[in-house]
């Protein structure tokens, strides 16, 4: 398709400003005009056009990271739309071809941003599409990020026992326990029931939905077995997640043993001056016994002087 | 029920009154707080000591329901219930009503089984000491014996006694510690009573392990 054949238009952000192409004239691409421009005067009437009409075209995302990959999508294209002679944000011929959308005049395709564009800087690329077999330029702005807005983040990995593949859940004396485990960083499974920690090596040959690698161990279980059996599977820097049997059941389920909440309430303060475990009764006791010991005290003395008076007597 | 409470109590009343009375007579009477004695045991901290006999560590039991506890060196010999949760949670304890009642957490282990089992037991009910009333008295070495369905007994040395603030109860390490041995959790209250709040404001624990009796 000729770029030469060119409507004049001009966008911001993907908004297509038209004006219509006069083949006789358009030698060379016509420059764009603003949403301000006056109505052009050509000698001949230039043919109805609803502004419904006009094809639009837009980048996501948008303000983007140089080299990041953007998604172009036009609207309202009869045709498919093709690069024009100014194309500041893709890498050469890139958007190679689109494809047709969901809704009719719907046109879609993907490419990769240049790397060597300046942070804050708006760019463009023009494309050229047919409406009513009338050639429409589509001017595609975009605007590389400033650095001030936050990158892109990957999606935040989160450990949980969806992240964990176990060989069994049934817990056995001299028993093995397979574990495969997605995590960035670095897995550790513990147990006290273990004969001894299992080690991890990353299973290069198996992929995993998340960019996230995945970690393999197998674990045996001592040949005497505690009630409950705890194993804790983590994920360094991103947690960790617990099984554990109920008191006589050999099946992990996900989660700790039920521990209640808050401390005891074991005693209702009645005793709390007399010496038991309460503090509080310690004074009192100790009170008590300094008033027993001097009571001791005294009747020794008295008894102590009884029989020295009696001596002297003697 | 053997009606041990009233006896047991006065037996820890005038023991305890004794030995108040040495250790008031040992400081000089000075009354400082250091003579409290609940002060050697910190929050958190260990009561130290020498077990008075070297424990000789047993193999787990099978499954059996506690059906009593005895701890000879204080004296007590008290039926076992059972105790679960609370709607709002919390352990339930045994009936006030029956102060020389102790009840099992059976949500755990069974004394003799391989983990931690725990039993609760008052302090204090109805203005009389209750069955835990002297457990801060323990001593690494000292023996509980529990009396389970099975007909058998599983015999505990006390490994060591803390007395911790309630606000930092420790319910994952005395409930659910990762244990590979047979280990049993005696529970109660200690430190000041707030009769505010109604409570005392500190637990005691005793930490014990299965021995050979």
């Amino acid at each position: 398709m000729g770029i030469k054949r060119l409507a004049a238009a001009s966008a911001v952000s993907g908004a297509v400003l038209l004006s219509l192409a006069v083949p006789a004239s358009a030698d060379g691409p016509l420059q764009p005009k603003g949403p301000s421009d006056e109505p052009r005067t050509d000698a001949r009437p230039a043919p109805k056009l609803r502004v419904a009409d006009a094809p639009t075209i837009n980048a996501t995302p948008n303000p983007f990271t140089p080299g990041q990959e953007l998604t172009v999508t036009a609207k309202g294209c009869d045709t498919e739309p093709v690069l024009g002679k100014t194309n500041d944000i893709f890498g050469d011929n890139a958007p190679g071809t689109f494809e047709k959308g969901a809704k009719p005049g719907e046109w879609t395709a993907k490419a990769l941003s240049r790397k060597n564009l300046e942070l804050g800087k708006p760019y463009t690329t023009q494309f050229t599409c047919e409406v009513d077999k009338v050639a429409q330029q589509l001017t595609l702005t975009a605007k590389v990020k400033d650095g001030t807005e936050p990158p892109d983040e990957p999606e935040k990995f989160r450990f949980g026992f969806d992240k964990i593949e176990l060989s069994t859940r049934t817990v056995l004396p001299g028993g093995k326990f397979g574990m495969k485990v997605t995590c960035p960083t670095e897995v550790t499974a513990t147990s006290a029931s273990f004969v001894k920690e299992p080690e991890f090596k990353e299973l290069g040959d198996e992929g995993t939905e998340s960019d996230a690698p995945k970690w393999g161990a197998t674990a045996t279980f001592k040949k005497t077995l505690p009630s409950v059996v705890n194993v804790r599977i983590t994920c360094a820097q991103y947690g960790s997640k617990v099984y554990s049997t109920k008191p006589g059941k050999k099946q992990v389920g996900n989660g700790s043993p039920t521990v209640p909440k808050g401390a005891p309430d074991t005693g209702d303060g009645t005793m709390s001056g007399t010496g038991g475990n309460g503090g509080g009764a310690l004074y009192a006791g100790g009170s008590a016994a300094l008033v027993a010991a001097a009571g001791l005290g005294g009747l020794a003395l008295r008894r102590r002087a009884a029989r020295s008076a009696a001596k002297e007597n003697a | 029920m053997r009606p041990q409470g009233t006896a047991a109590g006065r037996r820890a009343l005038g023991t305890a009154a004794c030995g108040l009375a040495l250790a008031a007579a040992l400081a000089g009477c000075g009354g400082g707080g250091a003579e409290r004695d609940d002060a050697p045991v910190a929050p958190g901290g260990v009561a130290a000591g020498t077990p008075a006999v070297p424990a000789s560590y047993a193999a787990p039991l099978a499954r059996s329901l506690p059906k009593t506890i005895a701890i000879p060196r204080l004296g007590v010999s008290a039926p076992v219930s059972q105790l679960g949760l609370k709607p709002d949670g919390r352990i339930q304890e045994p009936p006030l009503s029956r102060p020389n009642l102790a009840g099992w957490w059976k949500e755990g282990p069974t004394p003799g089984e391989g983990g931690p089992s725990v039993i609760l037991g008052h302090v204090d009910a109805n203005k009389r000491a209750a069955v835990f009333y002297r457990l801060k008295d323990l001593k690494p070495g000292d023996r509980v014996r529990v009396g389970r369905e099975d007909g058998g007994t599983a015999t505990f040395a006390v490994q060591r006694v803390e007395r911790v603030a309630k606000a930092s109860f420790p319910g994952e390490k005395v409930y659910a510690e990762d244990l590979d041995y047979p280990a049993l959790r005696l529970v109660t209250c200690g430190g000041t009573f707030n009769p505010r709040t109604g409570h005392y404001v500190d637990n005691v624990i005793v930490y014990t392990r299965l021995v050979r009796s």
